[in-house]
C-alpha cells in the first residue's frame, strides 16, 4: 500500500538576479503556480537488423534535458520578473542565469537541482476579461553542468 | 486594516424575494464574490466602505452587517450584508495566498421601487470592483 507521496505544494524556482555577483545567491520566483522540473532523456537509435527477431536500440551517451517551466502571476515591476532584473531582462539579453528548483520541503542539497540557463520563453502575458488573473507562461532552457541534490552530472 | 482585493463581481442581479419581511416591507436580495490577498479579514466590512463611498450607506445607521443584525422600523431603505462561505483558498508555491470570498446583500424598504432603486444602485457600486485596496 503507497503511503510515502508527498503533495507538489511548496516547490519553487530561484534565480541568480546577478550573474555577476556573488554566486548562489538566490532569488526566489515571483508567485508561480505549476512548475514543470525539466524531464531527462537519452536520444536513442534503432539498431534492429533483418536478421533479427526483436528489437535493438542504442540509447546515446548525452543525458538531455527538456525545459524548465510554469506560470507565475505576472506582477508589472516585480524585480524577479521584469526587464531590469528579472526574467524578462534575461530574455531580452540573452544573459545566463544560475537556476535552483527546490521540491517541496527541499533545501541546499535536498530535493534540488542547481543549472545555469536562459530564459527561453516568458509570455504571453494573458490579461483575462473579468475574473481572472494576469499570468504569464515562461521556460528555461539549462545549458551545461547541473548538481542533483548536491551531486554533480557534466 | 487594508486590503487588496482583486475584484468584486455580481453572482446575480437584484431579485425580489417574493415575499415582505416583518414589517412588510418588500425585499431585494444579490450575491458577490470576490477574490483578495490574504488576509481579507475586513469583508464584508469592505462592502459596507464602498457603499459609504456611493452614498447608498451608513453603518449602523441604515446598513448593518451579519444575519444577526436586528433592522429597525421605518421606510428605509435598509442594508444588510451577510458573509457567506466564499470558496478554497488560492495557494502559490512560494507561499502566497488568495482568499475566495462571497457575501449575501439584503435591501429592504417601505415601497417595492424604493427596495429596488436601492438595491440597483448597490449592484451597480459593487459588481465591477477590480484591483481596488479598500481600508476599514
Amino acid at each position: 500500500m503507497p503511503s510515502n507521496a508527498i503533495p507538489g505544494h511548496g516547490a519553487s524556482v530561484a534565480m541568480e538576479l546577478n550573474p555577476s555577483g556573488a554566486q548562489g545567491t538566490f532569488t526566489v520566483i515571483g508567485e508561480m503556480q505549476d512548475i514543470q522540473r525539466p524531464e531527462m532523456s537519452r536520444a536513442e537509435t534503432e539498431s534492429t537488423t533483418h536478421q533479427d527477431g526483436i528489437d535493438y536500440w542504442v540509447i546515446a551517451p548525452v543525458i538531455r534535458r527538456g525545459l524548465l517551466s510554469g506560470t507565475v502571476n505576472y506582477v508589472n515591476g516585480d524585480g524577479t520578473l521584469d526587464h531590469l532584473t528579472g526574467l524578462q531582462y534575461a530574455l531580452l539579453n540573452a544573459e545566463e542565469r544560475g537556476f535552483q528548483i527546490l521540491g517541496p520541503g527541499g533545501s541546499a542539497g535536498v530535493h534540488e537541482w542547481i543549472g545555469s540557463g536562459e530564459v527561453q520563453l516568458f509570455g504571453p502575458v494573458t490579461y483575462p476579461v473579468r475574473e481572472g488573473l494576469a499570468q504569464a507562461p515562461f521556460a528555461i532552457r539549462l545549458s551545461g553542468p547541473m548538481y542533483i541534490d548536491g551531486v554533480l552530472f557534466s | 486594516m487594508s486590503t487588496r482585493y482583486l475584484w468584486i463581481r455580481d453572482v446575480d442581479r437584484p431579485a425580489d424575494l417574493l415575499g415582505e419581511d416583518e414589517d412588510g416591507r418588500p425585499v431585494f436580495s444579490m450575491n458577490f464574490e470576490a477574490l483578495a490577498a490574504a488576509p481579507a479579514d475586513n469583508w464584508p466590512r469592505a462592502l459596507v466602505k464602498l457603499l459609504e463611498d456611493a452614498a447608498l450607506a451608513t453603518f449602523g445607521t441604515n446598513c448593518w452587517i451579519g444575519s444577526h443584525s436586528s433592522v429597525p422600523d421605518g421606510a428605509g431603505p435598509f442594508i444588510t450584508v451577510v458573509a457567506t462561505g466564499g470558496g478554497p483558498t488560492d495557494l502559490y508555491q512560494n507561499g502566497a495566498e488568495y482568499e475566495r470570498l462571497s457575501a449575501w446583500i439584503v435591501v429592504r424598504a417601505a415601497t417595492y421601487a424604493a427596495a429596488e432603486d436601492r438595491a440597483l444602485a448597490a449592484w451597480r457600486a459593487l459588481k465591477a470592483v477590480t484591483n481596488a485596496t479598500i481600508a476599514t
